[in-house]
């Protein structure tokens, strides 16, 4: 069994994968800077309606203040996100960029910053689900292999069936067939 | 060692910020902490590691466990206890 399913949490990936449309999904994004990455998203929340027009700049402003890179393996990700009021309607923005941008890292103030190929922007209306959102998050960042598929995905729908969750049902009567 | 046990109440928990202000704080002590989420009986994990914490999934009222040892682990069991133990008022996620 692989590692992360435990770590995947009671939640599975429901709830996270139900907040990431194809249309939030940015496939080879050139951005050079974690700003550049987080207004490319922004763009995406913001053409549907998610959030509103000051949204990326109150990301940016609170990743200078309270970064979200981790040191995730085998590629780098980053999770920005901001306050809740800046959010219409809640949404997971989901960039997968060409080259690796660095993001400063959370929890270590002094530490190197770390090239991140991976950015879920958060757009999280309730702050609960936002909590719970970042712990099924964190359950699926620990898993290498799906890591390196969304790194490697060629477009949104593949990115969007690597997140999607696998029913435990269907897995099991697979091998049983 | 010390050992010590803070019931998290903090509106968003462990999560986010208030986890990367707790490793920030961490990794300013010498001693090894580790730290688990009591009311889930989760696993130890290594409280320098902010995927290690943010995995624990500590929600707000849930229990942590934390034992640290080293050369100035009364003062970190100190600190840590009374960082776990107040709002973290900052957090801008809780508002």
């Amino acid at each position: 069994m692989p590692k992360n399913r435990n770590a995947r949490g009671k939640n599975g990936r429901a709830g996270l994968a139900g907040l990431v449309h194809l249309n939030l999904i940015g496939v080879g994004l050139e951005s050079l800077t974690a700003k550049q990455a987080i207004e490319s998203l922004s763009e995406l929340l913001r053409e549907s309606g998610h959030v509103g027009a000051n949204f990326s700049s109150a990301v940016w402003e609170r990743e200078k203040a309270h970064p979200t890179g981790l040191p995730t393996v085998p590629v780098g990700v980053a999770i920005p996100h901001t306050d809740a009021h800046h959010v219409t309607r809640s949404g997971i923005a989901v960039g997968i960029l060409r080259n690796g941008v660095d993001f400063l890292q959370m929890g270590h103030r002094d530490a190197p910053a770390i090239p991140v190929r991976i950015v879920f922007l958060l757009a999280i209306k309730e702050t609960e689900k936002q909590v719970r959102m970042i712990q099924e998050l964190v359950g699926l960042l620990q898993s290498p292999d799906l890591l390196r598929r969304l790194a490697g995905a060629q477009d949104a729908a593949e990115v969007r069936s690597v997140l999607k969750p696998r029913r435990p049902t269907q897995a099991s009567s697979r091998l049983h067939a | 060692m010390q050992r010590l046990s803070v019931r998290i109440m903090n509106p968003v928990g462990l999560h986010a910020r208030p986890a990367a202000l707790f490793v920030n704080a961490v990794s300013d002590f010498q001693s090894t902490i580790r730290i688990r989420n009591r009311s889930t009986r989760s696993a130890w994990v290594d409280a320098r590691s902010i995927l290690g914490v943010l995995g624990l999934g500590v929600e707000s009222g849930h229990s942590v466990d934390l034992t640290v040892s080293g050369p100035d682990e009364r003062e970190a069991a100190g600190y840590l206890k009374a960082l776990l133990e107040s709002p973290m008022p900052d957090d801008q996620a809780s508002r």
